[in-house]
């Protein structure tokens, strides 16, 4: 367990200094890179109790909050589509996901 | 002669099962998505994949050709049209078809040279026991990490992490968790398609919405002026023929020897694996129908490309114009339930999540990515073929086998060579500054 501990603490210094060296060399965009995160976090933790298409349009607005400011229309725009091609993915594949919120599963 | 016959043949697999409707309809796709702006090819591919999951072998085989043939049309019909500009297409004073007739010709010219070829690469190919295909693999790698293009650490980092990743899981023969971290999920393993999708679709999804050229060299790109003397369009064009017939011709290694020469190697690799093939000189015994469906396949694609830019090319210019912001969006909604749907897991969603972030923090170029690709394809084979020849735990073993020697020699000499190359060539440089 010691051994584990030494050798992840290794390798959390390697990734910390990779980075720091990383963000001095290159733009790192942060903004996007924590509105994919959230939206994917978000995706996974509500597909199950909530369905394909909410976890799709709650995922669509995380990623498209950042550059919200007079890009409402726009945004609008791609929730839209997200939300219609994988729900047409879906049901032209005929794949066994719940679309909608499990009511009575909660 | 033969040549002509094994195309024949690979016509009459192209004309049944409906394989020339797939092969059709995945080179119109993959053209038009990699036409899109913000898309690089590899992406379109890892997002097309997993429509060829349930397909027989042939069929899979053949959709994946002609989805990386669409690609590659669409991403340098993409680079034609942002050297003319939009007015061009939009007074029709320009067009896109005499690069859909030189990706026609140059990939029809390398299927047959490659159908010809590959009987005579496949007789001339010693039989490989356990210890040089360890031998190769271990000297292909090092040859690969060698030619990166930006940082050779990072390239063997990505090698080691790849590798790594594809020994997590269950040792059946042993029955024991490795890298498993106790974890419930894991033993079952990594799967690719969340490792695919999360390595090059994320830092894509992230570029395109930065702006950055990750994968997003499209919309970065600053765009010419319109133009109607077309002066920038016949070196892109030479290239684009220069791309295809290159992507034709590395089907040839692929296939005789499992050699990777493509971008989109990792992805048929594991087409192949996953319907049983092995790549290598067999699958011309016990398989021919894929090797011929293949080469037919190059053809028919880029024929059918041809007819849609001669029928619909004003239309597919328009897609230039269409936003990058909500194409990432719906490109990250399809991923996230692609993966999801492979399984039905959020585990595998989460998994995307975060090799798509190591991935673009980590890693600089899509070179470094297809590394880490290609390792985590190569680790199981690599782990399994130690095991073979090193039964009592001896290494030294390789050694007995003259050909793994040799292999292991001439990767070393080239590793040597390629860094002496590397060091000149950045004095060279330092002194010019």
């Amino acid at each position: 367990m010691g051994r584990l501990i030494l050798l992840a603490a290794l390798a959390v210094a390697l990734v910390i200094a990779a980075l720091v060296r990383n963000t001095a060399a290159r733009h790192i965009a942060l903004a996007p890179l924590v509105a994919v995160l959230v939206a994917v976090a978000t995706f996974a933790l509500a597909i199950r109790p909530l369905g394909l298409v909410v976890a799709t349009i709650i995922a669509c607005i995380a990623l498209n909050i950042p550059g919200l400011r007079g890009r409402i229309g726009e945004s609008v725009i791609a929730v839209i589509f997200g939300v219609v091609v994988v729900v047409a993915a879906t049901i032209l594949a005929d794949l066994p996901v719940g679309l909608w919120p499990r009511l009575g599963g909660l | 002669m033969e040549a002509f016959a094994d195309l024949n043949e690979g016509f009459k697999v192209m004309l049944s099962q409906y394989n020339f409707v797939y092969c059709a309809l995945a080179a119109c796709l993959g053209a038009f998505l990699a036409y899109l702006p913000g898309l690089s090819s590899p992406v379109v591919i890892a997002l097309a994949f997993g429509f060829a999951f349930g397909m027989p072998p042939t069929t899979a085989i053949i959709v994946l050709v002609a989805l990386c043939v669409g690609a590659q049309f669409g991403r340098s019909a993409a680079a034609v049209h942002r050297a003319r500009g939009d007015a061009a297409y939009a007074e029709g004073d320009a067009s896109l078809a005499p690069i859909a007739i030189a990706a026609l010709l140059s990939g029809a010219v390398v299927a047959i040279v490659a159908a010809a070829v590959m009987p005579l690469a496949i007789a001339a190919l010693p039989s490989l026991g356990a210890a040089e295909i360890t031998a190769f693999i271990i000297a292909f790698l090092a040859l690969a990490a060698a030619l990166a293009p930006r940082s050779v650490v990072r390239a063997v980092a990505a090698i080691v992490i790849g590798g790594l990743i594809s020994i997590m899981g269950s040792e059946i023969d042993a029955a024991v968790q490795v890298l498993s971290f106790g974890n419930l999920e894991l033993p079952d393993g990594i799967g690719f398609l969340s490792l695919l999708i999360g390595v090059l679709v994320i830092p894509g999804v992230v570029g395109a919405y930065a702006g950055s050229t990750v994968t997003a060299q499209a919309t970065a790109e600053p765009r010419t002026p319109p133009t109607r003397r077309r002066t920038g369009e016949y070196p892109t064009i030479v290239t684009a023929t220069a791309a295809n017939a290159g992507l034709s011709a590395s089907f040839l290694p692929l296939l005789t020897l499992g050699l990777p020469a493509a971008v989109v190697a990792p992805m048929f690799l594991w087409m192949l694996t996953i319907h049983g093939i092995l790549p290598g000189p067999r699958v011309a015994t016990r398989m021919p129908e894929v090797l011929h469906g293949l080469f037919a396949a190059i053809i028919v694609a880029n024929g059918v490309l041809l007819l849609v830019m001669l029928l619909a090319e004003r239309l597919f210019a328009r897609v230039q114009r269409l936003n990058v912001r909500v194409l990432a969006t719906v490109v990250l909604a399809f991923a996230c339930f692609g993966v999801y749907t492979e399984n039905n897991s959020p585990f595998d969603v989460a998994l995307m999540l975060t090799y798509g972030i190591a991935s673009y923090l980590l890693f600089t170029s899509d070179y470094e990515r297809y590394l880490l690709l290609l390792a985590f394809l190569f680790g199981p084979l690599l782990h399994e073929n130690i095991r073979r020849f090193s039964a009592g735990g001896d290494m030294g073993a390789i050694i007995s086998s003259p050909i793994a020697v040799m292999l292991i020699a001439a990767g070393a000499i080239l590793v040597a060579a390629i860094g002496a190359w590397r060091m000149e060539s950045r004095k060279t440089n330092a002194a010019g500054r």
